[in-house]
């Protein structure tokens, strides 16, 4: 028989559900839209009050989320590089939460010659 | 160069629990294939959707409490009436493309809808009241006075 190393543990404390009582996960409906400037992600999210809001941006990933009576909403998006980081505003109204983000300066910048063949 | 948006999310809609209905499944990935090639029939398929809004119904003992998911929309947009024993919400939710934006994606497309609901018990309408917050519609109808609980003492013999 090998040796088996016990190591003993400090007592944990108990782990918390990460289930609510009546939590449902939900993926918000969203539309995204585009212009020369910014980037435009609209999500509903019923019921979500202004501070129950997420949106984080961890290159390349944003995360859009919302917590309500019963519900956890999020969703999850990878954005290709150009995005101003530090511009993302957001707005929450209706149950309804706008997301512009700014297209940085090079993406902006970037146009394409097209040349007569 | 531009990243295509991936939706990595398990949470994609494909595992909501409400789709797990495949017939409504069916209609709201028809429903979207063809907003894609063609909104007005979209709109459409969309429209027989008959599980739009999102309605819960609770009962708190003293009154019925609905509550109908409605983001972006306003008093003016929705029509609530309660009559006897029934509740009907009917609206119209219109969505737009920002002026001067190109579209990627559309998931929140315009929807027209009615809704009914037959109450189990006698309700006293017109003690019903409506508020409309964060894009949730919350109606609380008082049930009539025969139709509350009531306890009852049991006698000891």
């Amino acid at each position: 028989m090998s040796d088996t190393n016990i190591s003993k543990q400090p007592q944990q404390s108990p782990v918390e559900s990460t289930r609510e009582s009546a939590g449902r996960r939900v993926s918000p409906a969203v539309d995204i839209f585009e212009n020369a400037e910014n980037f435009l992600i609209v999500a509903d999210l019923p019921g979500v009050e202004p501070g129950a809001t997420r949106v984080e941006f961890n290159p390349p990933e944003l995360l859009v989320g919302g917590k309500a009576a019963g519900v956890e909403y999020e969703r999850r998006f990878e954005l290709g590089a150009g995005i101003d980081a530090g511009s993302i505003s957001a707005q929450l109204k209706h149950g309804v939460l706008t997301i512009e983000l700014k297209k940085s300066a090079q993406l902006r910048r970037r146009k394409v010659e097209v040349r007569a063949a | 160069m531009l990243a295509r948006w991936n939706d990595w999310s398990p949470l994609s809609r494909f595992s909501q629990p409400e789709s797990r209905d495949p017939v409504q499944a069916f209609r709201r990935e028809l429903g979207r294939l063809l907003f894609d090639f063609d909104p007005f029939s979209a709109d459409f398929a969309n429209a027989q959707y008959a599980g739009y809004p999102r309605v819960t119904l609770e009962d708190n003992g003293a009154a019925y409490v609905l509550r109908a998911e409605v983001p972006g929309l306003t008093e003016k947009e929705l029509d609530l009436n309660v009559e006897g024993d029934t509740v009907t919400i009917k609206g119209e939710r219109t969505t737009n493309v920002p002026e001067g934006y190109s579209v990627h994606r559309r998931e929140r497309a315009t929807q027209r809808f009615a809704r009914s609901f037959s109450l189990p018990a006698q309700v006293d309408s017109e003690k019903a009241e409506a508020s409309l917050q964060h894009g949730v519609l919350t109606v609380t109808i008082p049930k009539a006075q025969q139709a509350q609980p009531r306890k009852i003492s049991v006698r000891a013999h």
